[in-house]
């Protein structure tokens, strides 16, 4: 995949492909060298999932994870949202200073006396003497893409991203290339009928707050260990966008109960959902249990009427048996009532 | 978006760069152009190569008044020795500071106009190289095509204050804290030949070097040179 954007040349009206921050292109068609001005900040991404893919994606996982249940499942009609996210480019040129504390190790003698006084013992302990600290200069140089959700996502189950979190979403395309991305142009007209644009609720100025705090950790961490830090960083090259990130939301209602799993347009990778507990293979632990035991009642019926008890270490053997099937019986169906409520979450 | 042609304003002739540069060389008439909020303007230039070094790359050269409003220096940091268990304090590592009046200087400095890892301390080097450079180049030479100056002309003035904390951090002292603050800034763009000796670019004659691998568009710049030439 690449980043880019398509726009058409003024002089011949050619195909141009600009890749996202460009300046100035040259145009295939007729050579002519073009400038590119004015920032287009808003973008959106094709969805290379359609709706069965969803589903199908969906129906995966649920074969995985609750076998068979798909088939008594009723799956509403799949939407297509495009969820805004900003992304906001920058480098980080800058010093770090602070002090870093010296330590020496020294072995020490340390005594020990009984409880009663009666005898010493010596033993020696290795203790980290600081001695002084050193004066450290770090320099910091490094490129930042950071993502920060334009829109509040939990109600689709998918955690926010920003200052604290970015990598919440494993498996979606846009947490792990940041801008890498096919971009096009947002247009508002091209978008399917059938889907729904997220507006974005958290403004630039919100998510450059995120994202600075975002760099002032992650450069935080340059120079660990040192005191008294200072930080100095200069911030050039800043960049931002805003992307309709395509999410497909699968809505399915099985034994009146609604779940909800969000599959990632770009990669098709099932990114958040509950799914139904698979109480059928539970239910055949049950009955296979069930047949154990009417099958082991006549055994003891027959046992205790043939007289068999008398003899002293056949009962005790008899009597841990039957101690010992009832016991994992026991536990089979315990685990098997708290599997069959609990819904398996990614 | 506003799609022009890119030409020079002084002579017309194509301009070109890579996909995000916003330095522009006219080889022909030898202006520079910096993209700005309002579009191309004209920016001063001291072009050093021609057009037969081996690698052309445009640097910012900053002249600027310097405000050195406070700078904290660290002494007797070494020569301390703590007795067994106790713990710095605060109020004696702040006595242990120095704190050094403030001055203004009128600085020079030089850096990259690409990115690169590690600018600042490029940019210190070459700073105190200044007075090395090659000669610019008489009228009538033969001019080169640049590309990859993708640092502005605002964000030049970023990284030269930086360059001066840098500067401050290579004195003997070991700095604590600085504030310092830059006035008056013109910005030249300086075109410099550089030569790739194995991993390393060394620029002119300075013998200061930087990694190739440290410059994200190094790819692109050696593509547009390989296919000029």
């Amino acid at each position: 995949m690449s980043d880019l954007l398509t726009l058409s040349c003024p002089s011949c009206a050619g195909l141009l492909e600009i890749s996202e921050g460009s300046t100035n292109t040259v145009c295939p068609s007729c050579g002519t060298p073009l400038l590119l001005e004015g920032v287009v900040n808003r973008y959106i991404i094709d969805s290379s999932v359609d709706s069965t893919d969803a589903v199908r994606v969906v129906r995966r996982k649920l074969e995985e994870v609750s076998a068979g249940v798909f088939a008594g499942c009723r799956v509403r009609k799949p939407f297509l949202a495009y969820v805004p996210f900003w992304i906001l480019s920058c480098r980080v040129d800058g010093y770090v200073f602070g002090i870093k504390p010296v330590f020496k190790e020294k072995k020490v003698r340390t005594v020990s006396e009984n409880s009663d006084g009666s005898s010493q013992n010596y033993f020696v302990r290795t203790v980290k003497q600081r001695k002084g600290v050193r004066a450290e200069e770090h320099q910091i140089s490094s490129g930042f893409d950071v993502i920060v959700s334009a829109a509040h996502l939990e109600p689709l189950g998918i955690p926010s991203l920003g200052a604290k979190s970015q990598m919440g979403l494993s498996g979606m395309a846009l947490g792990r290339s940041g801008s890498r991305l096919p971009l096009k142009v947002f247009d508002s007209d091209e978008l399917p009928a059938s889907a729904s644009v997220v507006d974005p609720c958290v403004s630039i100025d919100q998510a450059r707050e995120e994202s600075d705090r975002y760099i002032q950790r992650i450069c935080s961490g340059v120079g660990v260990g040192l005191e008294q830090r200072s930080m100095y960083l200069a911030v050039t090259g800043a960049r931002e966008k805003l992307v309709h990130y395509p999410l497909w939301v699968v809505e399915y209602v099985f034994e009146n109960r609604s779940y909800r799993a969000v599959v990632d347009g770009c990669t098709g990778k099932l990114l958040k959902g509950a799914f139904p507990a698979d109480s059928e293979h539970w239910k055949k632990v049950c009955r296979a249990l069930g047949s154990v035991w009417a099958g082991l009642i006549p055994i003891l019926l027959f046992v205790s009427f043939a007289g068999l008890f008398s003899a002293g270490p056949i009962l005790m053997l008899v009597l841990l048996a039957v101690y010992g099937l009832g016991a994992v019986s026991f536990r089979f169906l315990k685990m098997a009532k708290n599997n069959a409520r609990t819904d398996s979450m990614i | 978006m506003k799609i022009t042609k890119l030409v020079c304003g002084h002579c017309g002739t194509a301009l070109s760069g890579l996909g995000q540069d916003k330095l522009f060389f006219c080889s022909n008439c030898g202006k520079g152009w910096v993209l700005d909020a309002g579009g191309l303007e004209p920016v001063q230039v001291q072009c050093r190569a021609s057009s037969s070094s081996r690698l052309p790359l445009p640097f910012w050269m900053v002249s600027a008044a310097v405000h050195v409003l406070k700078r904290t220096v660290r002494n007797e940091f070494t020569s301390t020795i703590v007795r067994f268990g106790s713990r710095y304090e605060e109020e004696v590592l702040a006595a242990k500071k120095n704190e050094t009046g403030g001055f203004s200087e009128r600085r020079t400095f030089l850096f990259p106009a690409f990115p690169v890892d590690g600018l600042p301390g490029t940019g210190v080097a070459l700073s105190d190289k200044i007075h090395e450079l090659p000669d610019e180049l008489k009228q009538g030479d033969s001019l080169p095509d640049i590309c990859g100056g993708s640092i502005s002309k605002a964000d030049a003035a970023v990284l030269a204050r930086s360059v001066a904390v840098g500067q401050e951090t290579e004195k003997a002292d070991w700095l604590a804290e600085i504030e310092i603050v830059l006035s008056s800034v013109r910005s030249t763009l300086v075109i410099l030949p550089c030569s790739v000796e194995v991993e390393k670019v060394i620029i002119a004659e300075t013998g200061v070097s930087f990694f190739r691998r440290s410059v994200p568009d190094w790819d692109g710049i050696i593509d547009y040179h390989s296919v000029r030439t």
